[in-house]
């Protein structure tokens, strides 16, 4: 598996447009969330200049995994669809505060459907520093995201120093979380 | 320690308000005093990502996760996972792992336990009241 990361603008030719259908794949076919769907590609509002994106990629081409980071000082999801998860604080605006979101370590080709079996040496463990690195890399202190159990399990679980912020929201009837990460 | 009723039943904590860095500041003392109310439970869809997965030498054949919260205002959120164990012929929820939380709690000085620490704590606090139950009747009715 090797990671590619930078803005749209600055992947390989052609990623952008496969990351997008993974993202399809992986978010709307396999986990079901309800999101604008263009062409068989998962794409929203936040996915702009600003954006820096993190993708694995597998020797044979395979997307495998992604992450998108996005600095706070621009809009970004957990202040303008999920306020609620702030617990009553204001969202950050900070340029060393950057969040993490759309983040998948599922290998579309694998049988497992654990993207933690082989924990901590598992793609999403992998992922989950890449990102991370790449978010220092660019100036983050900290990064905020939103998301759920598994996610919030993982981090836990890799020693990484993150909390939550409230409550969590029940969609779907599972619990969605606002987390800080330590960076 | 709740000070005062509001319309939408959520106390304010007087002198208590998220932290910069996210967390929510109170002692122990304080923390014990706070009702926490059950939010959700359920199984694990996925136990290899559970404190309850593969790296001991066995799993649980039964698995989940339980959130609480209090209705105050900052909310104190708490959530656990659990592992359904037989010993002598009972079925009991047993809490893995330490909470997940946005609470630090502070030592008699005021100064924070850090997360490591408050983290042990809270789950002693977890420990020391009756969740098994709710979450029992919660689990038993959301899968039947």
């Amino acid at each position: 598996m090797r990671v590619i990361s930078g803005a749209s603008s600055h992947l390989p030719e052609g990623l952008y447009p496969r990351l997008a259908h993974y993202r399809y794949q992986v978010f709307i076919k396999r986990l079901g969330w309800r999101l604008p769907v263009q062409e068989q590609s998962e794409t929203d509002q936040f996915d702009g200049p600003d954006s820096v994106y993190v993708v694995a990629e597998e020797p044979n081409g395979e997307i495998s995994g992604c992450a998108r980071l996005l600095p706070t000082d621009g809009p970004y999801l957990l202040s303008a669809v999920f306020p609620e998860l702030l617990n009553g604080a204001l969202p950050p605006h900070d340029p060393t505060v950057w969040e993490l979101s759309r983040f998948s370590a599922v290998n579309l080709s694998s049988r497992s459907r654990s993207a933690l079996a082989d924990f901590p040496n598992s793609a999403a463990a992998l992922l989950m520093r890449e990102a991370m690195a790449c978010a220092a890399a660019h100036g983050a202190r900290r990064l905020v995201t939103v998301t759920v159990l598994a996610m919030e399990r993982l981090i836990r679980r890799l020693g990484i120093h993150s909390h939550r912020m409230g409550p969590p929201r029940i969609v779907d009837g599972e619990p969605i979380y606002g987390c800080w990460i330590e960076l | 320690m709740l000070e005062a009723d509001r319309d939408d039943g959520r106390v304010p904590l007087l002198g208590i308000a998220p932290s910069e860095d996210g967390y929510v500041r109170l002692s122990q003392v304080r923390m014990r005093a706070i009702p926490l109310v059950h939010l959700i439970s359920g199984l694990d869809t996925d136990p290899a990502g559970t404190d309850a997965g593969p790296v001991g030498a066995t799993r649980a054949a039964i698995a989940g996760y339980t959130e609480w919260l209090s209705l105050t205002i900052p909310a104190l959120s708490l959530g656990w996972d659990w592992t359904l164990e037989s010993t002598d012929r009972e079925l009991r929820y047993q809490r893995v792992g330490e909470p997940r939380s946005n609470v630090m709690l502070l030592d008699v000085h005021g100064r924070d336990l850090g997360p490591r620490s408050s983290a042990v704590a809270l789950a002693l606090l977890v420990d020391d009241f009756n969740w098994q139950d709710t979450v029992a009747n919660f689990v038993r009715t959301r899968y039947s």
